[in-house]
């Protein structure tokens, strides 16, 4: 199995590494470009989720990243250990955001659930948040 | 990163304002402060953010440019796009900004 782990501290600037990180794991398979940048701007929202909403900027968090590369497609998995969603329906929907004095604008689901083939989100109020996305690489 | 240098320009009554190759988390927070410092000083009719070198944008650097928006219509001023290339202006065109923003391309 081709399977990839990371743990990384709860830190903005980690997205910019882990984006970078798990787009050219996936280019292993030699997807388009395209494919690639769905798959970076998705990763990046959903540790920018973690970051923000699940941890409330503690970098002193950890964050889990599990990828794997199967059967042409890319499934990558990233959990916190945060306060969790409680309405996972409405987090998920356009334009929602519990944060907006700071200017978030409420679509991270939105690009996640648009960039990839299949967004899945796992939740537990103070357990966390576990986000697993894949997208066909051919 | 967030010291990164903004460039912007005054055309006429425009004032170009070039963003970050990475419009994202890490960028948006401390650029907004600096954009709005800019925009609080006046001497200017409309203003286009240059995406045209940008590579990399997030929700939150959707949430700047909204943010951006709505605080140069409080001041009866107009905001234009100078678009990113295509698989950039993805998210863009997926969040709805250009049916709220126009491209500055569409003016000329």
């Amino acid at each position: 199995m081709d399977q990839l782990t990371l743990i990384v501290k709860s830190m903005p600037e980690n997205e910019s590494l882990v984006r970078s990180l798990i787009g050219a794991y996936a280019a292993r398979k030699n997807p388009n470009i395209e494919v690639i940048n769905d798959i970076k701007t998705a990763v990046s929202e959903a540790l920018s989720n973690s970051i923000i909403h699940g941890y409330s900027d503690d970098a002193t968090k950890d964050i889990h990243i599990d990828a794997e590369l199967a059967d042409d497609a890319l499934t990558v998995s990233i959990r916190d250990f945060g306060v969790g969603i409680a309405d996972i329906k409405k987090a998920t929907s356009g334009f929602f955001t519990t944060k907006p004095e700071l200017e978030h604008s409420g679509l991270g689901f939105t690009i996640m659930q648009a960039f990839m083939d299949s967004v899945d989100v796992n939740s537990k109020i103070n357990e966390g948040t576990t986000i697993t996305m894949k997208k066909r690489l051919v | 990163m967030g010291l990164a240098i903004m460039k912007f320009e005054l055309r006429g009554n425009a004032l170009y304002i070039k963003l970050p190759e990475e419009l994202d988390h890490v960028s948006a927070i401390p650029l907004r402060k600096r954009v709005d410092k800019l925009l609080s000083l006046g001497g200017y009719e409309s203003v286009v953010f240059d995406l045209t070198h940008t590579t990399f944008i997030d929700s939150t650097g959707i949430g700047f440019i909204l943010g951006r928006y709505k605080l140069l219509q409080s001041l009866n001023k107009q905001l234009y796009i100078m678009p990113p290339d295509d698989k950039t202006d993805k998210v863009l065109k997926l969040c709805g900004i250009y049916t709220i923003i126009s491209k500055l391309n569409e003016v000329i």
